[in-house]
């Protein structure tokens, strides 16, 4: 188990280093979350690993580098698919833990 | 995002409510499932409300058995649950595709016939005459060629300058124009001369003319003749009254002469005065003072106080007061360039407010002359190219002594 682990971490930093030595999207290969903000009112995350927490004052998504935290007023998942999720309403802070 | 709602409309969703204690379990475990769900919004800590398409309701079932969530439909939106319930009204339907039709046979139908700008003729004529070209009541709008009809009418009916036909919807609008007769004065009129002139260009629109180009006309010589002695066509035919009329091009000299001083006097004074006073008592004058002026060159202005009034016109007591004052005149040249300049600038305003509009200015001559007094006369001739025609009602009984 803990074998398997660390073999995984090491492919994983040698995916990373890969795309860092060929410039390539990092979203793409490496499923990082890709967020687009438009003003305060829309937000997009893609590649999402399901919602954590969800209230109108906040919305936790679950992503590969840990969660996302929007918060604001009257938020709505105006669309959620596998892979994305966008975010409509006053948002007031993005956190993000890494 | 417009776009996708209005897919999603067309495809049609239902607005599930959403009761249970790990809401964001259950969507987490829709989306995992590629179960689309969108718009949703968290109404309270229990609920939440959400939009989906019809072919997931089933899975969104089991969805909910599993994450112990309770479902419910609000509402049903789109195309195709109008379509379902317009399937069970077929009346409706029926309907409103029958208005549907009806509205656009009927419409295609001339229903109303208008006449607009008949003064003389009587609008019944001028719908008689579209009736008999196909523009009536009943017939069919596509049958009309307006362009047509509007030709034919104008054809038929002399007094009209100008007709048009308009459909507009199911009403056809015919709009004519009546030609517009010149107004006949009564009696005869002649073409007289508004100035004297040199007759240049005469068109003649009617009547006949007495003079010729390059003749000279005075002011009121008849031009143009309303009696028209010989008509076209023999002899024997007895003379025509007309109305004359006619442009009559002339070249007219106006002048203008300003005569002003070379010189000015100037009047100074001296400071030098002197005051002649005399007292009215009763009827008795006392003068006081000098009794004249005592100065060679003087002004003189009087003053009367009347200190205590009589009763008739004589004062009982009054002072005349005559002041005296000694000046010294003398004349100064004026400069020549000057008083011409003042005497251009005053004839050609005068001149200037005498023409006539539209006259054209041909030539433009000046005469300066000094006379032996000091004076300049300066006179300003403007030559112009007007129409001097002018229309003038004859008396009637007057024997015409002309050709």
């Amino acid at each position: 188990m803990r074998n398997e682990d660390s073999k995984e971490r090491i492919t994983g930093r040698v995916e990373e280093k890969l795309v860092d030595i060929f410039e390539l999207p990092k979203n793409v290969l490496l499923d990082m979350p890709r967020i687009v903000l438009v003003g305060n009112v829309q937000l997009t995350l893609e590649n999402h690993q399901g919602i954590v927490e969800y209230t109108q004052e906040r919305v936790r998504v679950a992503t590969s580098r840990g969660e996302v935290a929007v918060e604001g007023r009257g938020l709505c998942i105006s669309r959620i698919t596998k892979t994305d999720i966008a975010i409509e309403g006053r948002i007031h802070r993005i956190g993000l833990w890494g | 995002m417009a776009l996708a709602d209005l897919w999603s409309y067309i495809k049609g969703y239902v607005i599930i409510r959403v009761r249970g204690r790990s809401l964001e379990r259950f969507v987490n475990t829709v989306v995992a499932r590629g179960v689309d769900l969108f718009g949703i919004i968290r109404v309270d800590d229990r609920s939440l409300v959400a939009r989906a398409y019809l072919r997931d309701l089933p899975s969104l079932g089991r969805i909910l058995k599993e994450t112990d969530c309770r479902g419910r439909i609000e509402e049903k939106v789109g195309v195709p649950f109008i379509a379902r319930r317009l399937a069970r009204r077929r009346g409706l339907v029926a309907g409103a595709i029958l208005f549907s039709v009806a509205l656009y046979v009927l419409s295609s139908f001339v229903w109303f016939v208008e006449v607009r700008g008949v003064e003389r003729t009587t609008p019944e004529a001028v719908l008689g005459l579209a009736a008999k070209h196909g523009v009536r009541p009943g017939v069919l709008r596509r049958s009309i060629e307006p362009g047509e009809v509007a030709r034919l009418i104008m054809a038929e009916i002399p007094d009209l300058a100008w007709a048009a036909v308009h459909i507009r919807g199911t009403m056809v609008n015919i709009e004519v124009v009546e030609k517009t007769l010149p107004e006949m004065v009564a009696g005869i009129v002649d073409v007289v001369a508004a100035e004297d002139a040199l007759v240049t260009n005469m068109i003649v629109l009617s009547g006949e003319p007495v003079v010729s180009e390059g003749e000279t006309v005075t002011k009121g010589q008849v031009l143009v003749a309303g009696i028209i002695l010989r008509p076209e066509g023999g002899d024997e035919k007895p003379p025509e009254f007309v109305n004359a009329r006619g442009i009559v091009l002339g070249r007219v000299w106006r002048a203008h002469s300003e005569t002003l001083k070379l010189v000015r006097e100037i009047v100074t004074e001296t400071s030098k005065v002197a005051r002649v006073r005399r007292v009215e008592l009763g009827g008795l004058k006392f003068t006081l003072g000098p009794k004249t002026a005592p100065f060679a060159d003087y002004e003189e202005e009087q003053r009367s106080y009347t200190l205590c009034p009589g009763r008739g016109k004589e004062a009982l007591l009054g002072i005349d007061v005559t002041t005296y004052r000694e000046v010294v005149r003398r004349t100064e040249v004026l400069d020549r360039e000057d008083v011409l300049a003042e005497a251009r600038a005053r004839a050609r305003s005068a001149l200037t407010a005498r023409l006539p509009q539209g006259a054209r200015v041909l030539d433009e001559r000046e005469d300066v002359r000094y006379s032996q007094g000091g004076a300049l006369t300066y006179t300003m001739t403007i030559e112009t190219s007007e129409d001097i025609a002018r229309e003038r009602r004859e008396k009637q009984g007057i024997e015409r002594t002309g050709r």
